[in-house]
């Protein structure tokens, strides 16, 4: 049965406040999930106060001078500090997003960062995404292809092409999946918006040669059909994609087959 | 949990080959239900508070009565798939979770034979 309330060890309970920053005329307040599974303890909210006249615009920023000038026990993922990379999506304000393109003025008062939800928690606003990355795995994502190897490249038209604009993009942060109800109840057995996102770039890829084994592979009540049409996915996107028209193609492409 | 173990497990994890059916079935019922919906609403309206006499004439149209058998049955299998739907969102343990959809099925069903019948008698023997 699904459950509505954390389990025991899960509560969050009041954290530290660390000191405000000397002289400091623009600050804003920090609340932080912190839980490190090395302490044995319940996850905590620790608070942190910035002079914003003496920090980056983004998130990431913020989180960065907390961790190299107040508190470097603080756990995040981060790397192109862009948007490439994916690495540093967690919860901002009550919404997945990546925290280097989220900016500081986004959010009004105070600002809550908690990890992905509804995932195991590695460390502080560490998520472990190892099934996420395995289903992603799950629905080869590369090019399938039958006939022989061509001489020089595969060849696509630009139309062709185009059609995987708002689908290559996709840096695989999981904002999307780990915004969606239906992942949070199902994420065992249903693929998520990023998955079916990426199993779609492949379907419409003029130059995949097993779009109906990719379509049969889906034919699933969980796999694909657990998606209720929601548009978290679409709604959290820091990219600006659309996840949840990329499920409705691939159920209108299922429809199309069986006809 | 390791990565390796479980791109086995979705590697492995086969296609149960169903599931367009019901989400077809659901979208099927909902456009049906649209019109049906809102004549059964108006006939409704019609019988209200007319007494028994007038509501057996009413239904023994054959048009009327197999607009409101098509509302009902369609109603019934579009609340049958909507329900198995969220118990197999929220009810996780395996054995309720088959318990209840029996008990969905089994009521939808009856409930669309009881009305059919129910529906007959008004209109054939009053």
């Amino acid at each position: 049965m699904v459950e509505f309330r954390l389990p025991k060890n899960s509560r969050l309970t009041v954290g530290k406040t660390w000191p405000r920053p000397k002289n400091a005329k623009n600050v804003r307040k920090f609340k932080i999930y912190r839980w490190d599974p090395d302490l044995g303890k319940n996850p905590r909210v620790d608070v942190y106060f910035l002079d914003m006249d003496d920090c980056g615009p983004m998130v990431l920023d913020a989180l960065i001078k907390i961790k190299n000038e107040i508190d470097p026990t603080l756990s995040f993922r981060r790397s192109c500090r862009e948007g490439i990379c994916g690495s540093c999506a967690m919860n901002i304000g009550g919404g997945n997003t990546l925290a280097c393109i989220f900016g500081l003025d986004e959010v009004k008062g105070d600002i809550s960062i908690y990890p992905l939800p509804h995932m195991p928690v590695v460390k502080d606003l560490i998520p472990d995404l190892t099934n996420f990355y395995a289903q992603h795995a799950s629905i080869m994502p590369w090019l399938e292809t039958k006939t022989d190897r061509p001489k020089e490249e595969w060849r696509q038209s630009i139309e062709d092409r185009k059609k995987l604009d708002g689908l290559y993009e996709c840096v695989m942060c999981a904002s999307c999946s780990t915004s969606c109800p239906s992942y949070w109840w199902n994420g065992d057995k249903y693929l998520g918006p990023a998955a079916l996102l990426h199993a779609y770039r492949w379907i419409i890829d003029s130059r995949d040669q097993a779009t109906s084994e990719r379509l049969e592979d889906l034919q699933d009540p969980f796999k694909l059909y657990r998606c209720h049409t929601i548009m978290n996915c679409t709604k959290t996107c820091p990219k600006g994609l659309n996840p949840a028209k990329s499920i409705a193609e691939i159920k209108k492409l299922m429809v199309e087959k069986a006809a | 949990m390791n990565l390796r173990s479980l791109q086995n497990v979705f590697a492995g994890l086969k296609s149960s080959d169903h599931g367009l059916q019901h989400w077809l079935l659901q979208k099927v019922t909902a456009i049906i239900l649209i019109p049906t919906t809102l004549l059964f609403i108006y006939f409704f309206s019609e019988v209200f508070g007319k007494g028994h006499q007038f509501m057996a004439g009413f239904f023994s149209n054959k048009v009327i009565g197999l607009i409101t058998i098509v509302f009902i049955v369609t109603s019934l299998v579009h609340l049958r798939q909507g329900l198995q739907v969220i118990i197999e969102d929220y009810v996780h343990n395996n054995l309720v979770n088959k318990f209840l959809l029996k008990i969905i099925t089994w009521s939808t069903r009856i409930l669309s034979l009881l009305s059919i019948l129910a529906l007959g008698k008004l209109a054939f023997i009053g």
